[in-house]
């Protein structure tokens, strides 16, 4: 097994990375002004009942021994309780994480043919008619950022032709069309933002590709164009656009922040939002460290498959 | 293979068309929020916040007074109230047949546990720092009448008592039970509540003290951040009321037919706010100038897109019977220039103002009056801070700032903030002549004698204060069409559903 001792190697640098980012978020947020007894009093609070808050919630004692508390439990197995609600952590953080993974999933799913067949017909059909207006219009994406794309999306198909709901509010009482409703416009949205990077890079690596003398032997050999560009052309041109998949994975992470927030659907994006906005630690914490996985196992699975797909890193 | 993609299309179309007509069966009023505080949301109404909070509780549970938009208390819980002579005992005669969602009946013994626990420090009700200065003692007289003591004459009780946080929850309760299961006797009842959940559902409340009201079986509150997703959800008949909306996309909306507008008058008060006791407006000539640039008018036509009432630097809206005068200063840029030449700044004040979006439309009152201050010669140089923080961080912090207060009657708009012995000074003015008037007419039950009270602390306030009251933003709710029912609340953190109602639900 070639891999094994570059993912050993790679889960204990991520173990240690997740070890920082989990000290450096309690110290950023220990150093933000206000703290949760502000926020969940709000603007009316008096120095009394921010006080008796504090007490209530333990605040009086140093930062860095509720770290140091926080991580033992941590090693323990225990995410322990949010500030705010007092409701355990795994259990607010379980059904937000199921619906924004089905949200980035369908996002995913999108975003392959997408990228591949836009990526592939212009290549094809490179400088013509059809190549030209696909890479203007991947520009103009390109130029556009997510939360335009997404109120765009929203006056169009909310307003202009009443089809989606504006909200994608989704729940344990949805049902399957609930569902499908609440996902076309984000995820949509999401794959639009991710691919036309993808678009691009895979473009261009196809034309160049296409251009190398293996491709014109097999072009001598009696080959279809079509085939000359899925067999011999793709998979020496995918390798970059793995890396742009992997950064869009780690993309997808911010990206459903935002577009989560603009569709208010009920997913990990809007629950870190508001657990920064109440100084929320514990919750912080553990939203934080799941996307810090998330990214780190993106970038562990891209450097695998560059190196399956790369036949001379695998002999290394 | 055309067909096949044919078949597909008009799946995903058979697929949608049944999912409206299972939309267009639904009878759910649905109520947007523009504030979701997650696991923050309160259901306890003694410790709600945001404005969330306030529609889920103000739904749920009921106090014992109304408050309109006049001011004036209106029968809710309590049917009748009196008090004794010097205004120091208000005797409440609570409504008979009232019954929680539980089924069980609303008698004295819930009222006093309410207030009691309002008064006690450890439930960290934000109500505690309004009510605990007057209130000494809430007693039970019998099943149906109650007692409030005060420690001093206090002629509004009947108004001051209701805060957001003073509605009635079972005697015994706590936030812990609350949180869990919600309970009140308000139209609706929620239901299934979970902090963090993305929408409440609440169910009608049958055993209703009201007859015939609510008009609906449920309620939904849904939280919409976006502004643009909330307007077009409500364009496109998703949603069904808007309580409040911010002025730009209220003036975007004005004049659609799709939409009723209920625009309240006065509202929430703009303020400009100065620390009297530091230089260089603890000089009253800088005061004087800094109001005397002001073009009020300008302010609510510009700043606010038309949706308000002109003020006259202190919290009560000009239009309101009590007010001390009804013309709206004038702007008089050479007084102005001339007073801050005598201040000793002959070459010009130059000052920074600290805003911030914490409250909708702030910054563009902000930038107005910096626009409006270069013709008396003071530079004002705007400082925007983030939304999150700001009240914490900027506000009662920095000697110049833009604030906003929900628009109260007279001693609970005095008191909050322009008095010496005030919770929230964001002024650090001291002027014992106020003090002592406003003391004076909380005590004075001859309603003549006390609005000409008001009246001239209104007008010590304006003329010497700290505090630069533009504008009053009004209040717009925006309801469907076929809606009607709700009123716009001049004072935000009210809600009141018991009358809306959608005629094609």
């Amino acid at each position: 097994m070639v891999y094994l001792p570059l993912i050993l190697k790679r889960i204990f640098s991520a173990l240690i990375t997740l070890l920082i980012v989990s000290a450096l978020i309690y110290g950023f947020l220990e150093m933000l002004p206000g703290d949760v007894a502000t926020r969940m009093l709000g603007r009316t609070a008096t120095p009394e009942t921010l006080a008796n808050l504090r007490e209530q919630l333990g605040l009086n004692e140093p930062a860095l021994k509720r770290y140091f508390l926080w991580l033992f439990n941590i090693f323990q197995g225990d995410f322990g309780t949010a500030l705010t609600s007092k409701r355990p952590i795994t259990e607010i953080l379980a059904p937000k994480i199921f619906n924004t993974l089905i949200l980035s999933g369908c996002a995913f799913i999108l975003y392959l043919p997408l990228s591949f067949i836009t990526a592939l017909l212009q290549a094809y059909y490179k400088n013509k008619n059809i190549d030209i207006s696909l890479s203007i219009i991947t520009l103009i994406i390109l130029s556009l950022p997510d939360f335009i794309i997404g109120t765009i999306m929203i006056i169009v198909f909310v307003v202009v032709f009443p089809i989606f709901p504006a909200i994608s509010l989704v729940g344990e009482y949805s049902d399957f069309s609930e569902w499908f409703m609440a996902l076309v416009m984000p995820s949509i949205t999401l794959a639009l933002v991710m691919s036309v990077y993808a678009v691009r890079m895979l473009r261009d690596n196809l034309i160049e590709v296409l251009d190398s003398e293996y491709i014109f032997m097999a072009k001598l050999k009696g080959l279809s164009k079509s085939t000359v560009l899925i067999k011999h052309a793709l998979p020496n041109a995918i390798i970059p656009t793995l890396n742009i998949t992997a950064l869009n994975l780690g993309f997808l992470i911010g990206g459903v922040v935002i577009v989560e927030k603009i569709f208010t659907f009920p997913g990990f994006g809007n629950l870190l939002i508001d657990s920064i906005k109440f100084r929320d630690l514990p919750l912080v914490e553990a939203t934080i460290l799941i996307a810090a996985s998330f990214y780190i196992f993106a970038n562990l699975l891209t450097d695998i498959l560059s190196i399956i797909f790369n036949p001379k890193l695998r002999k290394q | 293979m055309i067909k096949k993609i044919f078949f597909a299309i008009s799946l995903v179309f058979a697929m949608l068309s049944f999912h409206s007509f299972a939309n267009a069966a639904d009878n759910c009023i649905k109520v947007v929020t523009h504030e979701w505080q997650g696991e923050n949301n309160k259901a306890d109404p003694a410790v709600q916040t945001a404005m969330d909070d306030t529609i889920r509780t103000f739904t749920t549970n009921e106090g014992l007074v109304r408050v309109d938009n006049g001011f004036t208390p209106q029968p809710l819980l309590a049917t009748s109230w009196e008090s004794n002579a010097d205004a120091t005992e208000w005797t409440f005669n609570l409504r008979k047949g009232v019954k929680f969602h539980d089924g069980s009946d609303l008698d004295a013994g819930d009222v006093v546990w309410s207030y009691k626990r309002l008064l006690d420090p450890a439930v960290n009700s934000n109500s505690f720092a309004i009510l605990d200065p007057f209130l000494k003692d809430i007693v039970a007289v019998d099943d149906h009448t109650v007692k409030f003591i005060a420690k001093a004459p206090t002629v509004e009780l009947p108004l001051q008592i209701k805060t957001k946080g003073s509605g009635i929850v079972p005697n015994g309760s706590t936030t812990a039970m609350l949180q869990v299961n919600p309970m009140g006797t308000g139209p609706y009842q929620l239901v299934n509540f979970k902090p963090g959940a993305s929408k409440d559902t609440f169910v009608k409340h049958n055993d209703y003290w009201q007859a015939g009201l609510p008009k609906h079986d449920c309620m939904e509150l849904i939280p919409i951040l976006d502004t643009a997703a909330r307007t077009a959800s409500l364009l496109a008949g998703q949603v069904d009321l808007i309580p409040v909306l911010d002025p730009a996309t209220a003036k975007s909306l004005k004049g659609n037919p799709m939409v009723n507008l209920d625009i309240s008058s006065g509202g929430t008060v703009m303020t400009i706010s100065m620390f009297a006791d530091t230089a260089p407006f603890d000089d009253l000539r800088v005061r004087q100038a800094m109001k005397l640039v002001v073009d009020r008018q300008a302010v609510v036509d510009t700043a606010l897109f038309g949706f308000g009432e002109a003020g006259n630097d202190n919290p009560i809206a000009p239009s309101m019977p009590y007010s001390y005068t009804k013309d709206l200063k004038a702007q008089d840029c050479d007084k102005a220039k001339s007073l801050i030449a005598e201040a000793g700044y002959a070459d010009g004040l130059s000052i920074d103002l600290n805003t911030g979006e914490a409250f909708p439309g702030m910054v563009n009152v902000a930038e107005a009056y910096a626009e409006m201050a270069k013709c008396g010669n003071i530079n004002v140089n705007i400082i925007k801070n983030p939304a999150e923080g700001y009240w914490d961080n900027i506000w009662m912090k920095q000697p110049l700032i833009t604030s906003s207060w929900g628009g109260r009657p007279p001693f609970a708009a005095f008191s909050i903030a322009y008095m010496q012995d005030s919770k929230y000074p964001e002024t650090h003015w001291a002027n014992q002549a106020f003090d002592d008037l406003v003391t004076k007419a909380s005590g004075t039950p001859d309603p003549v004698a006390r609005d000409n009270l008001w009246k001239e602390a209104q007008q010590i306030l304006s003329e010497d204060g700290g505090v630069i009251v533009p504008a009053f933003l009004s209040t717009v709710s925006a309801m469907r069409s076929n809606c009607s029912g709700y009123t716009a609340e001049s004072n935000v953190v009210q809600f009141f559903a018991a009358d809306f109602n959608c005629s094609d639900k």
